[in-house]
């Protein structure tokens, strides 16, 4: 068996974590490239179907990442988003969906060394909690 | 009628917010900058105080959002109606305002920014290494560089003087964008003189090789005979000659072409002649025997000057200067603290690179030249500031904070333990929220603020690990010493050079600083008129102070033009131009059909792409029409064949995978145009950069990355519904609430540019604080410029004056309010109801009142206002005056309003200026905290110390007491210099007791605005936003937004009605694309997003019992769709479908 | 302030009837809402009462509980009516209808809300059965419940949602009338809750008591024992739940009618969002799922639904039990969604139903709050 390769969706907002996304591009830093980012507005447009979502459709990994508090472009859509992934990291574990899986993270616009070091890291963690069980057993 | 014009010269922050300001109105703008990038300064700043935080993209505009940049302004901007010229400087201004003629030149540009794709082969290839001054020189950077980290168009710049032309990076482009015009060194003449045949032939061979045209002569006799036949750009001439020297033969050339370049050659015995000769005109010398790479290197120099572009002259209605401040360079004169000797050493803004995560240490706190870890911190400041011996006898301002907000990053992001001390003079927190960060330093991060001067700073050779020894001298004198890794210098602010010399070359008036000189009462006025200044460059700002004076520069553009009967653009004709409503109608009823084109950029993809199987899996969704691969698309040729196929296969759809300046926003809106197919239709994919990410052996992973994004694109493309939103229809009055000289003010900047304004007063009389007030510190009128106001106001055709009156009620909708006025002490009144799109805040305030013990029968503690009032009414009578005693922050910046008011200490210096000038024998004491004399008021606080004003500094913990004895005041302190206590007698004692602001809550509530903790008007964001209320049509101004003086109430005021007018200019206002809407049928009206959106753009419509939008405040940020559970609330652009099915594409 | 309501005839059920119709004769009251057994049939239903003599088929004391009712009450207060009511309802009722007020789906404007210590209920279909076969009175059903502390009725379990209720005594009413703790030969007991329930429980000139002794000592216990049958609820289907496998095989049988959901008190969308277009696939997104698994369960989005729905409103789960009640094929999405609703209550310190001017939890934030969760070491 070849290693395993994680699917990791990562929801990143257009202002701060996008453009910290981009920085690393142009940088030219390295990060895994089986995370797939999917541009939103803010972190705050996440709704919780989207995370289930890309659970229920196999993710090994949902990252949110967005502004730092108080840097909110649209104000305070970050706090908002982390109410809801808090709400999500209470149901998700409880039918076997481990917390670990899903992540928030705050990573600015000129964080681009940042960002590719928590890209690193967070599926670096995923690898060791190896496939989800949605992988597995899709539950639509 | 013309569409209204104007340059903005600067495109930093301020020159942003100007241009913006006025694109938004409607009229174009022309923004240049000498330097390679916009932005400014902040491009090298990651978090501003005092959040600590960064907004910068919160200046964006806010409807018609499509028609500029929605991202982070450090990947760049752009806005249909601004024009931006980099690299460009303003040489010359002619004209009168309304037609002014600006000469412009602009750096040749090597690189072909539609052909770059920066994919950094030129970077690599370049053997040139120069500092990088966007890291302020702590790292190097090569000749051919991306000039800021993040710029979107990712595209390469040359550093022209840098460069040696050594033609690699041409050779290397893979796309041929870079092209030296080396045909043009052919037009380049130079003549070589030289008595020795030798020198000249290789002289001639060398410069020949370089491609130049070199014609040589023997003598001074000859080279000028040689002149008259024909013109030369340079000329190299040996000194010693027999004949004519090469010191005559300058002279004599200098007659005939005075543009001509001339180089002295000498030997090194005679340098002496050489620089007499530079006194002459001569351009520099060589010494002989030179190197060939010098003298190719100091005429590549020469020939850049002639090589850049031909001045561009331009026509435009007004002119804003906004270049900035440069920084004191500490290293020039006496250089006290060892800057660029001792190590870690380092200015504010090196400090603020070492910690960038774009900085040298890519986010981690390093020592500059030891490369160790940084645990010891201290900031001196006032370097450069404050300062005579350094010709600055002014205080910038800002750097108080700027320090305490490095101070607390540097321990927010390398750990708390890190020790970090503040050396001050002052703590000037002079803003409404600054004395609460000061504190939050304090008190959660532990910085150490220590108030002495550093006696002297060296390296600490005992310890001999680099770090440093500070002395210095505490308020006692006592001497300390404390050691330091890391010395961080508040360098002061200088005016930039090239605007100083701008400024004196067109004939405006400059202060004894170099910073221009407004106009009275006025900051963006300068003497010459149709010349506005914006920013700092009339005066030292932060960042709040800098974006309400570009935005008032704009409205005094603004004012120019429309005077000068030029036109705006309206943003509804603007979308109109190039969209076909009916067509996008017509189109959303059709099933989608997408055409998928990728671009093999020059290369063969199917290389390095399994071509075969992604048009397989991409093929198999149905409304994907065909994959095609095309090539070079950046090309004219390689757009007709995509334009051709568009036009043959019909899709109405476009998915596009290519190099990133191929899929520039401006180049797919050509495209669109000339396809057919709108450009909100194309979804594009910037595909060599991932391709870059693999190595070549990666084809199917590479494949299945690729195909993926590509499906994440499709699966936007096919939900795309390309319906137009509905035009807002917006009102075009505006109600100004308060007469004092805010609201006069913007009342009549808005009715000056052609809106009708209510203005409403509850008092009887306009005019506010000013009626009260005599003189200003610097000793202008108030009362003249009170009345001439004031009559301008009144004799307003499109100003309607409402005295004693209140605003009742009002009620909000999309695009309008309506507001019931009505007389104040008149019940019965019925009320008029007017109806007004913009509404603005300028209710004032005043001083606070004075709490101090009732059994003051004599009234002689006073405040600042009673005071000046007692000798306007000549009841106090100064020359009966022994002593007088000062007490400032009288019951403010304590507990109850922990904020600086700004004003007081100024109206102390002016207080007592004008009683030592009455009465020299008069004792005037002053007791302090820190003395709040910021920019160029610190000449008043250096008056009143000559004049013999005397200064105690008190503790806020041990508060001077005052107590009644008999007839005199005795007023109890601490003196901390000697740490004494001391009792004066004085005839008053006034104090200074601070502003109050008077906004009550519920009249911000009427119009969605709020307040903040001290009860002054919130504005949307503090730094980037500083008179917008979160609702996008609500403004205020003057007192009730913040302490200010006259001119800063009037600049605010200003600036206010400018972002007003933006909304005014417009009878529609037009939303973004991705805006917010409502489910009508499946909502359960619970409200959630009325109350969760930022912006107040949902209402409840009551009548009709449904949600309502009014899509131009709507920002398109889905926190409503985020927060419906049934889906009702939608984000049309980015909805729930088009997101599902994103994932799924991202997932499989 | 606490009054007395006497047995009539020996019946607690008649001794209510008198006090409603006293409410009802009452110039401040227009209408009585509550459980009504009707005419022709033995369905017992919430009903909105204008007459009094038709409080006599009032049954405000039965084992049935076809409906949430605090969703009647929504429809009945989301607008003014011009009509004063007083409503009688369970405390899951009262909480869900709280709930609802946040969702500005109900006002108590115009209501007078009235509990009653919870006589709880029978499943829907066991109520059936235990009606067809051999009913008891209601009194004598009360007394079995209130006096005997008999968990079983003819041998019928009570629902699951009432045994595992740790809050079936209503707060944050006009009025509640009580019934454990009360010595019920000696008649009930109601006490006022505010100050309009007080005015009119004053105004009917009733025989004042005051608050039986051992009433908070029965009330703890019966907190004490429904508790610890929760957490072993909770336990049990936690076990049975607790990976995707199980998860999908628990909601298998799931057909997407979203009875649950329509049954819920506290799902107060008009339509769901699983029932409109986004979730109506173009036929070759089934093809194309099925392409990538080998096959597709038909109809799709179930565990989604169920998952989506308790990130919707666990918080809000007032534990009535309902959802369970009206599912066809008898899968027991109550238990689920409570131990759910446990969980993300406590994460949010939210007690839904108690206090109109508790926000909802996603509907505000702090500043400074779960910076636990973000960020990745």
């Amino acid at each position: 068996m070849g290693t395993f390769e994680p699917v990791i969706v990562a929801f990143v907002c257009n202002w701060c974590t996008y453009t910290a996304a981009d920085l690393a591009g142009t940088s030219r830093l390295s990060y895994p490239t089986n995370i797939r980012l999917i541009r939103v507005m803010c972190t705050g447009m996440v709704d919780p179907q989207y995370v289930i979502k890309a659970f229920l459709e196999g993710a090994d990994g949902v990252l949110i990442s967005g502004c730092h508090p108080g840097d909110c472009h649209y104000i305070n859509g970050n706090y908002k988003a982390r109410r809801r992934i808090k709400l999500l990291k209470e149901i998700l574990p409880r039918f076997g969906i481990e917390k670990d899986r899903l992540r928030l993270t705050w990573i600015g616009a000129s964080d681009g060394i940042e960002f590719a070091e928590i890209m690193t890291r967070l599926n670096d963690q995923i690898i060791e909690m190896g496939p989800s069980q949605t992988r597995l057993n899709k539950a639509i | 009628m013309a569409i209204g014009k104007t340059l903005v010269a600067g495109a930093g922050l301020s020159g942003i917010r100007s241009a913006l300001d006025l694109a938004e109105t409607g009229y174009k703008v022309l923004l240049i900058d000498q330097s390679d990038h916009i932005g400014g300064l902040l491009c090298q700043l990651d978090n501003q105080f005092p959040t600590s935080k960064c907004g910068y993209c919160r200046m964006l505009p806010m409807f018609d959002r499509d028609q500029s940049s929605q991202h982070c302004l450090r990947k760049g901007l752009f806005h249909k109606n601004i024009e931006i010229l980099l690299s460009t400087q303003l040489m010359s201004v002619e004209g009168e305002p309304g037609d002014l003629k600006v000469t412009l030149k602009q750096n040749p540009s090597l690189i072909d920014p539609s052909l770059c794709t920066g994919c950094g082969e030129c970077e690599r290839i370049c053997p040139v290494f120069v500092d990088d001054p966007f890291n302020e020189g702590l790292t190097k950077r090569k000749a051919v560089y991306l000039p800021s980290p993040q710029s979107f168009s990712n595209t390469y710049t040359i550093d022209y003087t840098a460069c040696t032309r050594c033609g690699e990076c041409e050779k290397i482009c893979p796309t041929g964008a870079i092209k030296f015009i080396d045909q043009n060194r052919e037009k380049f003449k130079i003549l070589v003189v030289d008595d020795e045949k030798i020198v000249r032939d290789s002289m001639k061979e060398w410069l020949k090789e370089e491609g130049f045209s070199v014609t040589a002569a023997d003598s001074g006799q000859k080279a000028l005979e040689l002149m008259d036949d024909r013109p030369f750009n340079m000329m190299l001439t040996d000194i010693k000659m027999p004949g004519m020297d090469g010191v005559e033969l300058l002279a004599k050339a200098k007659e005939k072409n005075d543009d001509l370049c001339v180089i002295m050659m000498t030997a090194y015995a005679a340098v002496d002649s050489a620089v007499e000769a530079m006194k002459q005109g001569a351009l520099d010398y060589l010494t002989k025997p030179f190197d060939p790479d010098v003298l190719i290197s100091m005429t590549l120099k020469v020939y850049h000057e002639f090589e850049i572009a031909e001045a561009r002259v331009e026509q435009v209605d007004a002119l804003i200067l906004a270049g900035g401040t440069e920084f004191f360079k500490p290293n020039l004169g006496k250089n006290p603290y060892g800057y660029g000797v001792l190590p870690g050493v380092v200015t504010g803004m090196e400090f603020e690179r070492l910690i960038s995560g774009t900085g040298p240490g890519k986010g981690k706190l390093i020592h500059p030249k030891t490369g160790k870890p940084v645990r010891k911190i201290a900031w001196f400041q006032c370097v450069g500031s404050r300062d005579v011996q350094t010709g600055a006898g002014f205080c910038s301002s800002v750097c108080c904070m700027i320090s305490i907000k490095e101070a607390i990053l540097a321990k927010e992001k390398f750990g708390q333990d890190l020790e970090t001390t503040l050396f001050y003079m002052d703590m000037r927190t002079i803003g409404k929220s600054f004395d609460d960060y000061r504190l939050k330093a304090r008190e959660e991060n532990q910085i150490r603020f220590v108030r002495a001067r550093i006696h002297s700073l060296d390296e600490d050779l005992k310890k001999d690990d680099g770090s440093l020894l500070a002395r210095y001298v505490d308020m006692q004198g006592n001497i300390h010493e404390d050691d330091f890794d890391l010395v961080v210098l508040a360098t002061g602010q200088r005016p930039a050079k090239q605007m100083t010399e701008l400024a004196l070359k067109n004939d405006m008036i400059i202060n004894p600083w170099g910073f221009i000189e407004t106009t009275p009462f006025s900051m963006i006025k300068t003497s010459r008129k149709g010349i506005l200044s914006g920013g700092s460059l009339s005066g030292l700002k932060d960042i709040s102070e800098s974006v309400t004076c570009a935005s008032a520069a704009a409205l005094g553009a603004c004012k120019i033009m429309h005077e000068a009967g030029k036109k705006t653009i309206d943003a509804h004709a603007i979308d109109m131009d190039e969209t076909d409503l009916n067509g996008l109608a017509v189109l959303a009823r059709e099933n989608p059909k997408i055409l998928t084109v990728l671009c093999s950029c020059g290369s063969d993809l199917t290389q390095t792409l399994d071509v075969e199987s992604l048009k397989l899996d991409l093929n198999r969704i149905p409304e994907n029409k065909s994959v095609e691969i095309m090539d070079k698309l950046c090309t004219d040729e390689g757009k007709k064949t995509l334009v051709d196929m568009i036009q043959k296969t019909n899709p109405n759809r476009l998915v596009l995978g290519a190099c990133l300046p191929c899929i520039y926003k401006q180049r797919i809106k050509e495209l669109g145009k000339e396809s057919g197919l709108h450009s909100s239709l194309v979804e594009t994919l910037d595909i060599i950069s991932i391709l870059k990410q693999y190595p070549d052996s990666q084809i199917p992973e590479m494949t299945q990355r690729i195909e993926r994004e590509l499906k994440i694109l499709i699966s936007k493309a096919r939900f795309k519904n390309p319906v137009p939103k509905e035009r807002l229809e917006s009102n075009q009055n505006a109600l100004v609430i308060g007469g004092g000289i805010a609201g006069i003010t913007a009342a009549l900047s808005i009715a000056d540019c052609g809106y009708h304004v209510d203005l409403v007063e509850k008092d009887d009389t306009i005019g506010g604080n000013l009626l009260w007030m005599d003189k200003t510190v610097d000793g202008l009128d108030i009362q003249a410029y009170l009345d001439e106001k004031v009559k301008e106001l009144e004799f307003h055709n499109q100003v309607t004056i409402h005295k004693k009156t209140k605003t009742e009620s009002t009620g909000q909708h999309p695009g309008e309010f309506s507001t019931l006025l009505k007389k104040e002490d008149e019940p019965k009144d019925p009320g008029e109801t007017i109806l007004h799109g913009v509404t603005i805040l300028a209710t004032g305030g005043g001083q606070a009142p004075l709490e101090v013990d009732a059994d003051d029968p004599q009234q002689k503690e006073l405040t600042q206002k009673e005071f000046e009032m007692g000798v306007q009414d000549q009841k106090i009578d100064p020359e009966k005056l022994e002593t007088v005693v000062m007490i400032q922050c009288s019951g403010t910046r304590d507990e109850k309003r922990n904020y600086c008011s700004r004003v007081c200490c100024i109206r102390a210096l002016k207080n007592a200026l004008f009683l030592k000038e009455k009465n020299p024998d008069i004792q005037v004491y002053i007791l302090y905290r820190d003395m709040m004399s910021y920019g160029f008021y610190e000449q008043y606080y250096t008056n009143a110390k000559n004049s013999g004003v005397i200064f105690f500094q008190y503790d806020s913990a041990d508060k001077p007491l005052t107590q009644m004895q008999e007839d005199k005041v005795l007023v109890k302190t601490r003196d901390l210099l000697l740490d004494m206590p001391v009792e004066i007698e004085a005839d008053y004692v006034i104090h200074a007791t601070g502003i109050l602001p008077d906004l009550p809550k519920a009249l911000a509530d009427q119009y969605g605005a709020s307040l903040d903790t001290f009860h002054f008007f919130k504005e949307a964001d503090s730094k980037f936003r500083p008179v917008d209320s979160m609702n996008y049509r609500v403004f205020s101004c003057g007192l009730s937004l913040k302490p200010c003086t006259i001119e800063e109430a009037v600049v605010t005021a200003e600036a206010a009605a400018i972002r007003a007018i933006r909304i005014l200019s417009h009878e529609r206002l037009v939303s973004g694309k991705i805006v917010a809407d409502t489910r009508t049928a499946t909502c359960s009206m619970c409200e959630m997003c009325v109350d969760t959106c930022p912006y107040g753009a949902r209402f409840v419509d009551s009548i009709e019992e449904r949600i309502v939008i009014d899509p131009a405040a709507c920002q398109g940020c889905g926190v409503c769709a985020a927060v419906c559970p049934s889906g009702s609330a939608v984000l049309e652009g980015l909805d729930m479908r088009l997101m599902l099915d994103s994932i799924d594409m991202a997932v499989s | 302030m606490m009054i007395k309501i006497e047995q009539e005839d020996n019946s607690l059920t008649k001794g209510l009837h008198q006090f409603f119709k006293r409410l009802l004769e009452m110039q401040e009251i227009d209408a009585l809402f509550l459980p009504v057994r009707l005419k022709d049939s033995s369905s017992i239903m919430p009903s909105l009462v204008t007459d009094p003599a038709q409080i006599e088929n009032a049954v405000p004391l039965s084992p049935a509980f076809p409906l949430n009712s605090g969703r009647m009450v929504s429809r009945l207060s989301y607008k003014e009516s011009g009509r004063k009511t007083a409503v009688l309802l369970r405390s899951c009722e009262i909480r869900a209808f709280i709930e609802l007020i946040k969702l500005k789906q109900g006002s108590r404007q115009e209501l007078i809300l009235i509990g009653i210590d919870c006589p709880k209920a029978l499943t829907l279909s066991d109520y059936t059965a235990y009606m067809e076969k051999d009913p008891l009175e209601d009194d004598a059903y009360i007394q079995k419940v209130f006096s005997e502390k008999n968990e079983t009725l003819n041998g019928f379990n009570f629902s699951s949602a009432c045994n595992t209720c740790e809050n079936p005594f209503p707060v944050n009413t006009d009025m509640n009338i009580l019934l454990h703790g009360v010595d019920l030969s000696n008649g009930m007991m109601v006490e006022s809750g505010s100050e309009a329930g007080q005015k009119i429980l004053e105004s009917l000139n009733m025989q004042q008591t005051s608050m039986p002794e051992k009433r908070e000592e029965v009330v703890t216990q019966i907190k004490e024992v429904n508790s610890k049958a929760n957490e072993a609820m909770i336990e049990d289907i936690t076990e049975k739940t607790d990976s995707i496998s199980k998860l999908n095989a628990f909601f298998d049988r799931c057909i997407n009618c979203y009875n649950c959901r329509n049954m819920c008190p506290v799902c107060y969308c008009k339509e769901c969002v699983f029932n409109t277009d986004v979730f109506y696939h173009q036929p070759v997104q089934y093809h194309q799922w099925a392409e990538k698994n080998g096959l597709v369960k038909l109809p799709t989005d179930t565990v989604f639904y169920h998952l989506t729905r308790l990130a919707h409103i666990s918080h809000a789960c007032v534990g009535c039990g309902q959802c369970s009640n009206a599912c066809p094929s008898d899968i027991n999405v109550f238990e689920v969604f409570k131990s759910v609703a446990q969980t993300t209550q406590v994460a949010f310190e939210y007690s839904p139903g108690i206090d109109e001017n508790d926000p909802p939890p996603l509907s505000v934030f702090n500043e400074r709050e779960f910076e636990d969760i973000v960020g990745i070491k």
